[in-house]
């Protein structure tokens, strides 16, 4: 008896040191290799306290650039009510039909990025809306250039976001010109590019059609830009493509994004769901 | 032994290398993906003796930083690991001396010192990397990263050494 007191007093240190390692292991697997949240993430009280005053203080440093931006976006949205006006114009004298098909689906929220990353392999963005602003779990993020990610964890006041440069984000996919879908998703290694799989061989691509997100999705809008094409091969021994797309966001420097409420979300859902 | 003062030191040297790490060099996105990974200086300040406390506090820190970087238990992983290995790689190099009344000679221990920093650098590095990949199969690669990366944290180490003049932590006490 004495003996065995004896040896594990003797190898205390790597006792513990084995101890601490394998709850550090378990804590690797589960954030890694299932969809559950553990309790290590920057959506919690402190972290998300300490990323929102780091922000209080850099967000000044890139005011100039968010101007030209937010400019940027008002100039398209302006021009797109010139246009719609003009139909609304030349159409039979402005008979206003109030129907239950015509009302709001989307609502955009603005939010702001509190942290952001982009050198790991999964990725994660918080930003300042909570549940309190009405977020919840599976909404699209995006900016007026394009996809952003994915709520996944939303906590009071802030909410964790599944960056599209994370390898577990899938989204639907679709090649604009040629009305084609496949998956998106992101291989880990540049941040600027993603990769659309899932097309088939016999479908021709051209370099620089544009890809958006697809209406088969039930988290984005469809016609949400992605990217375009910057160039695609043969995925080996298969007779699908994988397609490198350039995004059109820059990851590095994106601040403001809209989150996106689905009105009909419980709808579209309980089709998935009911069999 | 440590004393409450030192505790509490210690304490507060992890709270501002968390602060340090996470709010600028982990936003430093050198080449799209180098961010020198500092907190490993911890390891290299704690006095030696301590190697329970050592090794605990190193796990706390590594998980704090997993919580703040979205990482979800690596950095607590290889912290603790050159935590560990920390003090029978220094006995190894005689950088402590078994011997309490001996006496480690500086001038040349300083080069040894920071050698044995780089090696564990590159150890932490090669850990945290290739738990994060889990892929070899483009592991020339992975050690070019490795390489790159744990220099560049090494320099950056080297110069919070000299402008700070700490002191290099030696059996002496």
């Amino acid at each position: 008896m004495s003996q065995i007191i004896q040896f594990i007093q003797k190898g205390r240190h790597f006792f513990v040191f084995l101890v601490l390692e394998i709850i550090a292991i378990s804590l690797i697997i589960g954030s890694y290799y299932t969809y559950t949240i553990s309790f290590l993430n920057s959506t919690n009280y402190i972290s998300g306290k300490l990323y929102y005053f780091e922000n209080e203080f850099s967000k000044h440093l890139t005011l100039d650039l968010e101007n030209q931006k937010l400019l940027e976006e008002n100039a398209t949205l302006r021009n797109k009510i010139s246009i719609l006006e003009n139909i609304n114009a030349a159409s039979e004298n402005a008979v206003q039909i109030t129907d239950s098909i015509r009302y709001q689906r989307y609502e955009y929220i603005p939010a702001r990025i509190i942290s952001n990353s982009i050198s790991k392999k999964h990725n994660y963005i918080n930003i300042n809306k909570g549940k309190r602003d009405r977020i919840t779990q599976d909404m699209a993020v995006i900016t007026h250039k394009g996809v952003i990610g994915i709520t996944d964890y939303t906590t009071h006041k802030f909410a964790r976001v599944m960056s599209l440069l994370n390898k577990k984000t899938k989204i639907n996919g679709n090649i604009k010109s040629k009305g084609v879908f496949g998956t998106v998703t992101w291989n880990g290694e540049d941040y600027r590019y993603v990769q659309l799989t899932d097309i088939p061989k016999h479908i021709t691509l051209e370099i620089k059609d544009t890809v958006v997100t697809d209406v088969h999705s039930n988290i984005f809008p469809s016609g949400i830009p992605i990217g375009i094409i910057k160039d695609f091969k043969l995925k080996a021994g298969s007779d699908e493509y994988i397609i490198n797309v350039e995004l059109f966001e820059n990851f590095l420097k994106i601040e403001n994004v809209y989150v996106v409420t689905d009105f009909d979300k419980i709808e579209t859902d309980s089709l998935y769901v009911n069999p | 032994m440590l004393t409450l003062r030192n505790h509490i030191q210690y304490i507060f040297i992890g709270v501002l290398i968390l602060l340090v790490q996470s709010l600028i060099f982990s936003n430093i996105n050198l080449f799209s993906w180098l961010n020198p990974l500092i907190y490993s200086l911890f390891v290299f300040l704690f006095p030696t003796r301590n190697r329970m406390s050592l090794i605990i506090y190193s796990f706390i820190l590594g998980l704090c930083l997993d919580n703040v970087l979205q990482t979800g238990g690596i950095n607590a992983f290889a912290l603790t690991l050159i935590a560990f290995i920390r003090e029978p790689f220094w006995k190894s190099l005689s950088l402590i001396k078994e011997d309490k009344n001996s006496i480690a000679i500086r001038t040349k221990s300083t080069h040894t010192f920071f050698f044995s920093i780089l090696i564990l650098i590159f150890i932490h590095h090669l850990i945290i990397f290739s738990i994060e990949n889990f892929n070899f199969a483009k592991i020339h690669y992975l050690i070019l990263k490795v390489l790159l990366s744990s220099v560049i944290t090494f320099s950056i180490i080297l110069l919070l050494y000299s402008i700070f003049r700490i002191k290099i932590v030696n059996g002496e006490e």
